[in-house]
């Protein structure tokens, strides 16, 4: 059986390398930066932002290692002194914060004792799977690359065929061969250690993830308690825990919350605010904030450099809410100006993020893939037709029949159902009730091919390829509360929970929509959009939402 | 006129309660180990979520780990950097914790024109058991690699050099010979192959004379 031994290094390794420097690194910005006082306000928030500090100092670290042809195994050394320079600047007396505070209140006290009963659950049940998955091909990654000291390969990791080139994004298999230097001991025993770790700060960014949308002191520690209880798509995978796409979720987690949070600290404006004050608001309130932009941006990096298909869910996440709260100014019942707020505060962000995101493509390719785009036929059909319908659904649920025509209310209702019933291929979606029905593609994980009426061609993706079990039948339950939550609460939390609701099971039913989506990630990929429906966080929300209800119906 | 007691909005909010409540409470049950799939699944999930009962030792019995003191032993006596074929599994399992590369990964895992296209059947070691399917066209196992090898030198690859044969029988991931089948395997491997290790899980024969 598992040697103790082993086991004991590789999690004293996995402290070593992936929370010491972090936890060191955010302690000694809290003594030195004020604005860190207000921002990391849980023990839980310090730990994800260890982790998070911990891959960005290691990534550094590896990349100066890798171009000066410095040997891996002289890392142990390295941080050693670094952790150990952080120590002497948390010891300095002068500094603008005499003393860091980080407080708890009951249910963070509750949420720290769940994750420990979590994480010792997880040390038995562990990352290695009894079947051969993907994984092995990730280990093999992480230890050519310990072996040769590089993240740069010369030949491909597993079959060894010449090439030199960086065969997938290597941030995460990096820190596996810094934790194999300093333990000493094989991939696989770190690959199986690593479960309980990761599953415990997924759950703490996953918390601040419902915390900023559900302003409420106990529904985000029931959204993680159903996060660890409801079988969903591959987020709830735990023990695939390792894997780098799934390390990626925890700062994926962590950017919608820092996008939030960013929010919430900036004044509050009104929609009718010109484009020249927002973009006056933004650089204000970069200005103001600086170190949480710092973390922002880290956590991009850290995204890209572990998982970089993650940003795109970020992209389509806060796009799609955007797009549904476009018509929150015909809407009297959103009193709140939260709303209000977002939509002002995204406006330039998400024009800011589309200009970067062309600009870098241009830079690191020399291309724009919008011009392919733009000559294909079908993204004339499938384009349209998706914004068109969103447009629908944004008018629909800001529409209602008090504050305007009943006829026209009426009116849009029906075109929208109608639209909708045009867009979703119907014998598809009963094929995801009905295994035997499925059309499959070439593989599991290639989409197939999908005429409409009008003979284009578009793509629909498998069912059976992870989004059967993370729809059915949670995920699919998921859809209508999300909506009825929308028009009976209107706030920030259901707006974005139904918006992602929606629009990620539109993505994996509707040929015009998958078509679409497929043109910002590798197609085979596309299917995974369905991560963007909160589950957990929906229906802790309904529970909530249910429980106040029935008190008033007293 | 009777006036409703309960409204439509609570009405319709315990419906969907009843509904999220059952889901949660049967996706619950899976990981408490009162089922073997979810309730309402339409296929066989594989191993991806927690359970409460779940035996560590599965991980370590169909995973690299009962094999690293015989990894260790073939990695210091082959060529760092040179080319073995194994079963799938053992594939993974012994180029990721030595120096060797495998010639025979899962389909997914092979690049469109590689080593492993040009090299042996997947099944091979699988099929010996069977009576040799891919190797009666050729004199021997010896003449089958020596063809396979200049096709791959031929694409500019390296030659298969090694070949391991893993004898685990407690592994379902391996799919190789039954034990009744193995003693035939191995004289036939032996009478083509110098062998030049035999270790409690893995045999390690050369292909290529150095």
């Amino acid at each position: 059986m598992y040697s103790l031994s082993s086991l004991a290094f590789t999690h004293l390794a996995i402290l070593y390398v992936l929370f010491v420097p972090g936890v060191l690194l955010v302690l000694v910005s809290m003594r030195f930066i004020r604005e860190t006082q207000v921002l990391i306000n849980g023990y839980d928030l310090l730990i994800v932002f260890s982790l998070l500090f911990s891959i960005g100092l290691n990534g550094a670290i590896g990349f100066i290692f890798t171009k000066f042809y410095i040997g891996y195994e002289h890392y142990i050394l390295v941080i050693g002194l670094i952790d150990l320079l952080l120590i002497v600047a948390l010891l300095y007396k002068n500094t603008k914060v005499r003393r860091i505070r980080i407080t708890s209140n009951t249910e963070s006290k509750v949420l720290y004792i769940f994750t420990g009963v979590f994480f010792i659950i997880m040390l038995y049940n562990g990352g290695l799977l009894d079947i051969l998955a993907d994984s092995w091909w990730h280990m093999a990654y992480a230890n050519r690359i310990a072996e040769s000291s590089s993240y740069i390969l010369d030949r491909i990791p597993l079959t060894g065929e010449p090439i030199i080139s960086i065969v997938y994004a290597p941030l995460w298999h990096l820190q596996l061969a810094f934790i194999k230097h300093v333990s000493g001991e094989e991939i696989p025993y770190i690959w199986h250690s690593l479960a309980p770790w990761i599953v415990m700060v997924t759950i703490f960014s996953y918390y601040r993830l419902a915390s900023v949308l559900v302003k409420n002191r106990w529904t985000p520690l029931v959204s993680v308690m159903l996060f660890t209880l409801l079988l969903g798509g591959i987020n709830s995978y735990f023990r695939v825990s390792p894997w780098p796409g799934n390390v990626s979720y925890v700062f994926w987690y962590l950017l919608i919350f820092l996008t939030f949070r960013y929010i919430d600290l900036q004044p509050d404006q009104k929609m009718t605010v010109s484009t020249v004050d927002r973009l006056h608001y933004l650089i204000s309130g970069v200005a103001r904030n600086k170190y949480l932009i710092f973390i922002v941006l880290l956590s991009v990096i850290v995204i890209a450099g572990v998982h970089t298909a993650q940003l795109i869910w970020y992209l389509i996440a806060f796009l799609g809410y955007y797009l549904f709260i476009r018509h929150a100014d015909k809407n009297p019942f959103i009193s709140q100006c939260e709303i209000y707020k977002d939509y002002s505060v995204l406006t330039p962000i998400i024009g800011m993020l589309i200009i970067v995101l062309l600009f870098v493509e241009f830079y690191l390719t020399g291309n724009l893939s919008i011009k392919a785009i733009l000559k294909d036929p079908k993204n004339y059909v499938s384009i349209p037709i998706m914004f068109g319908s969103i447009w629908l659904l944004s008018r629909l649920l800001n529409q209602t029949e008090k504050n305007n025509n009943y006829y026209w209310y009426s009116l849009l209702a029906i075109f929208t159902v109608v639209s909708l019933y045009f867009v979703i291929d119907w014998g598809h979606l009963r094929a995801l009730f009905v295994p035997s029905m499925e059309v499959h593609g070439r593989l599991p994980h290639v989409p197939r091919v999908y005429k409409d009426i009008q003979g284009v061609t578009l793509s629909l993706p498998s069912w059976s390829h992870q989004i059967r079990w993370g729809l059915l039948y949670s995920g699919v339950l998921a859809i209508p509360v999300s909506i009825y939550l929308a028009v009976m609460r209107r706030d920030r939390g259901s707006y974005f929970l139904a918006s992602g609701a929606i629009i990620g099971f539109l993505g994996v039913s509707s040929p015009y929509y998958y078509t679409a989506l497929i043109q910002l990630i590798p197609y085979t990929s596309m299917y995974r959009i369905h991560l963007i429906i909160f589950t957990p966080i929906i229906f802790s929300l309904f529970f909530t939402h249910v429980w106040v209800l029935i008190k008033n119906n007293d | 006129m009777i006036k409703p007691k309960v409204s439509i909005e609570l009405f319709l909010a315990l419906v969907l309660l009843v509904l999220v409540s059952l889901s949660t409470l049967f996706d619950s049950l899976y990981h408490f180990g009162y089922y073997k799939k979810p309730v309402f699944s339409k296929n066989n999930i594989p191993p991806y979520h927690w359970r409460i009962n779940y035996p560590p030792q599965i991980n370590y019995l169909k995973s690299s780990l009962p094999y690293l003191n015989d990894i260790k032993e073939i990695d210091s006596i082959t060529e760092a950097g040179s080319v073995f074929y194994s079963d799938v599994a053992t594939s993974y399992y012994v180029a990721i914790s030595s120096k060797l590369y495998a010639a025979n990964p899962k389909s997914n895992h092979r690049t469109a024109i590689d080593r492993a296209s040009a090299t042996a059947h997947p099944s091979l070691l699988h099929n010996l058991c069977h009576g040799g399917k891919y190797a009666e066209q050729y004199d021997s196992l010896k003449e089958y690699f020596k063809a396979k090898n200049s096709e791959n030198v031929k694409n500019g690859f390296s030659p298969i050099k090694y070949l391991i044969y893993n004898k685990d029988e407690s592994n379902s991931n391996l799919r190789n010979c039954r034990k009744d089948q193995y003693a035939a395997l191995t004289s036939k491997l032996e009478e083509e192959f110098n062998i030049l290790f035999k270790g409690d899980y893995l045999d390690l024969y050369q292909i290529v004379e150095q």
